[in-house]
């Protein structure tokens, strides 16, 4: 299936009341879309592998939980449901899975969810876990979290069995991103 | 059309969105599963508040060293009674002035995503805010931005450097 790709950068734009919204910057027009346009922050935003959709985090329903928006434009709706918070998601490569920030008993973690069933599993075991990031193999992800008072790194595999730490030798490190898929 | 403050540029790696379409979106319906049910988290709901409570000002509120800083409640963007007179001095001195300029920079504690706490701390600097403008500040005279957690003053993961953290610094720019 062919896409028409286009050059498109989602991104947070704060309006002049510091209202925090979804927009999409088109990069050869230079146009500005806004997808979202709720009085809760709306950030976080992230697409969908085929394009199609901008995943974000919003506090419209009283905490933070992760919604999804057409890119094109339409009514955003509610993706997670299982916690009190849910933030900052990320679509598997291949749209299988969403991983988000999830609070689990006072403790912030890295949970995966089934897309397609919904099913939510914790897949780190500490206290400030955050950004998520998938490899291209969709199976494995990557995040930060704390040792000590330093950002250290971990990978896990999406049904959480095997957890690693990534050495990282010293200093405070944070946001994690896996390269993408390399093009056939 | 870049006609928005730029408050973050978030990042989100381009790339690619199929679909050509330019249409508007829908007006969002209200969400009406409103469970704000107890996150832990540091989040909060909107300070519809911006009066705090209405709780009448000390006789000596103009007495006394003024502080600059604002602290918030976990899971909160309202402004505490105890902070409506410190709030109201600084209302005084921009009313008073109409060249005194202030920036309002909001500041969320560690707990939970990065960005996210960006959009809280704007938050409780837009609180601040409207507290000032209600009293006689005018738009003109305040700028405000986040740094979410970015900028902590207390360094501990413990309530007591979280409530450090959680707070918005009036800092007068001219």
């Amino acid at each position: 299936m062919r896409h028409r790709f286009r050059r498109q950068l989602v991104l947070t734009l704060g309006g002049i009341d510091g209202n925090l919204d979804i927009h999409v910057l088109d990069l050869s027009t230079r146009q500005t879309r806004r997808l979202t346009t709720h009085r809760a922050i709306d950030t976080e935003g992230s697409w969908s592998p085929d394009g199609r959709y901008v995943y974000f985090t919003s506090d419209r329903s009283g905490g933070p939980q992760v919604y999804r928006v057409a890119a094109a434009g339409g009514t955003p709706e509610r993706v997670t449901f299982e916690g009190s918070y849910n933030a900052r998601p990320r679509l598997s490569p291949d749209g299988k899975r969403l991983a988000m920030v999830h609070l689990d008993r006072g403790n912030y973690r890295i949970a995966v969810m089934d897309v397609k069933t919904k099913g939510l599993l914790v897949v780190s075991a500490g206290q400030q876990d955050e950004s998520p990031s998938f490899a291209p193999n969709s199976d494995t992800l990557i995040y930060a979290t704390r040792q000590a008072r330093n950002g250290v790194l971990e990978t896990v595999t999406a049904d959480g069995l095997i957890r690693q730490r990534v050495s990282s030798g010293q200093g405070d490190v944070r946001e994690p991103v896996w390269s993408p898929f390399p093009r056939y | 059309m870049l006609n928005y403050k730029l408050v973050v540029t978030i990042l989100m790696l381009a790339l690619l969105a199929g679909c050509a379409s330019n249409k508007v979106p829908d007006p969002e319906p209200g969400d009406s599963t409103y469970d704000a049910a107890g996150s832990g988290a540091d989040t909060d709901m909107y300070g519809d508040d911006p009066l705090g409570g209405g709780a009448a000002l000390d006789d000596d509120y103009t007495a006394g060293e003024l502080t600059n800083v604002i602290y918030f409640d976990f899971d909160s963007s309202e402004v505490r009674d105890d902070f409506t007179d410190i709030v109201a001095r600084h209302a005084l001195i921009l009313a008073n002035d109409a060249t005194v300029q202030v920036r309002l920079e909001g500041h969320a504690d560690e707990r939970g995503s990065r960005e996210y706490n960006i959009g809280l701390g704007e938050r409780r600097a837009q609180s601040v805010r409207r507290m000032l403008m209600i009293q006689g500040a005018s738009a003109a005279q305040i700028a405000t931005v986040s740094f979410g957690e970015e900028r902590p003053v207390a360094f501990g993961s413990d309530e007591d450097s979280w409530g450090q953290n959680r707070r918005v610094e009036i800092k007068y720019t001219n």
